[in-house]
């Protein structure tokens, strides 16, 4: 739970390039529970480790890398998705210097499960992106209220919800970084997170293209195995080159995560390519995948429908394509 | 740009694998048999053998 996590936080002080690799071995069994791995590593304890004191590190980090806690992350609202910065959810500063959180918080992965969640809420509302501020949220504790989990289409193992705050109080000290910060904070933490999606979305993309091809040399029709029909065959290579380019592009932005934290710079350019190549090859190859199976494509008792319902929402979270599109234009314009 | 990898990051992932696949075997009708992709065997009889 805690792959990048160093050894003094409980963690197994991998690199970036380690997290991917298992990141891509989970997914490959079952996307539901990579999810849960990438909220953790990525989306939590990234945040913290980046932004945190070093109370709030041997606190909320320890328990989530040493597994015997959950994190979560929550950003996103009934309103306010892509466009953060309209978020609703309000943080009134005291003066004693606490704050009281209201609002509500939607589609929280790992929320009906999460001990601790990192949490976005507008403290001074005329500032826009710079009036959001990060604060650390124990669950167990009053103002604090979970509401139904989600049905979802795909990743149906990780649990997702509502959560509300009513009157909540946050202490001083459960401030992630400072006040105002928490836009860059989100932005810097989702960049991280868009690996893990990457990741994830390979590993799904690698388990339907080799179901793919072990099932076109088995299947026969017409006498010989339906690999050896060109039409077949066309599907199968364009699963290859898709599958083959967000691998490399994946670990490409791995590697430059790797770099920045030691040379510093960003890696938002890598991130968002390779999240976004990498989503849209899992779709396009559990749907090539179900396409190839048939009618046993579409029975529940192969994974093939699973994979195809995972797929759709590496497209959503953590930025959509469209998101992406735009991260990547504007870095490389530099126009806005 | 160094595509070859360490020992510690392919241990990592063998690791990863290993739990994954080891987890994934003991939910039903999920299993990754090669066997469960031959057109006529459903997962449920795989699972169960």
């Amino acid at each position: 739970m805690g792959i990048e996590v160093p050894h003094e936080y409980g963690g197994a002080g991998m690199d970036p390039v380690s997290y991917v690799l298992a990141m891509i071995e989970i997914a490959h069994a079952d996307c539901a529970h990579s999810t849960i791995v990438s909220v953790n590593n990525s989306l939590f304890c990234n945040g913290i480790l980046k932004f945190g004191t070093e109370a709030q590190k041997q606190l909320y980090v320890r328990a989530i890398a040493e597994g015997r806690e959950i994190g979560a992350f929550a950003l996103t609202e009934p309103q306010s998705g892509s466009d953060a910065t309209a978020m609703k959810c309000r943080a009134t500063k005291q003066a004693d210097g606490r704050f009281v959180i209201n609002g509500k918080k939607s589609w929280i992965t790992s929320g009906p499960v999460a001990r601790y969640i990192v949490l976005f809420a507008m403290s001074e509302p005329g500032k826009g992106a710079k009036g959001i501020t990060a604060f650390m949220i124990d669950t167990q504790k009053l103002g604090f209220h979970r509401g139904k989990t989600e049905p979802k289409l795909g990743i149906r193992a990780s649990a997702t919800c509502e959560i509300e705050f009513t009157d909540y109080v946050a202490e001083a000290d459960e401030v992630l970084g400072t006040e105002g910060e928490g836009f860059k904070i989100a932005m810097g933490v989702l960049d991280a997170g868009r690996i893990g999606i990457a990741s994830q979305a390979v590993g799904l993309a690698r388990a339907a293209y080799q179901a793919s091809v072990a099932y076109v040399k088995e299947r026969k029709s017409f006498g010989q195995p339906i690999g050896s029909f060109q039409m077949i065959q066309a599907k199968i290579a364009d699963m290859k080159c898709r599958l083959d380019a967000a691998t490399i592009l994946t670990l490409r932005a791995a590697w430059a995560k790797g770099e920045t934290e030691r040379n510093g710079g960003r890696f938002s350019t890598e991130a968002a390519v390779a999240k976004l190549t990498a989503s849209e090859a899992a779709m396009f190859i559990t749907h090539q995948a179900l396409q190839i199976h048939g009618g046993m494509g579409y029975s529940k008792e192969m994974p093939l429908e699973r994979y195809f319902r995972d797929a759709k929402i590496t497209e959503i979270y953590e930025g959509t394509s469209e998101i992406q599109r735009l991260v990547i234009a504007r870095n490389e314009t530099g126009l806005r | 740009m160094d595509f070859a990898f360490t020992e510690e990051q392919l241990a990592i992932q063998d690791v990863a694998r290993r739990i994954a696949q080891e987890k994934y075997r003991r939910v039903p009708s999920i299993t990754m048999s090669p066997a469960n992709f031959h057109w006529r065997t459903s997962a449920r009889s795989v699972r169960t053998a």
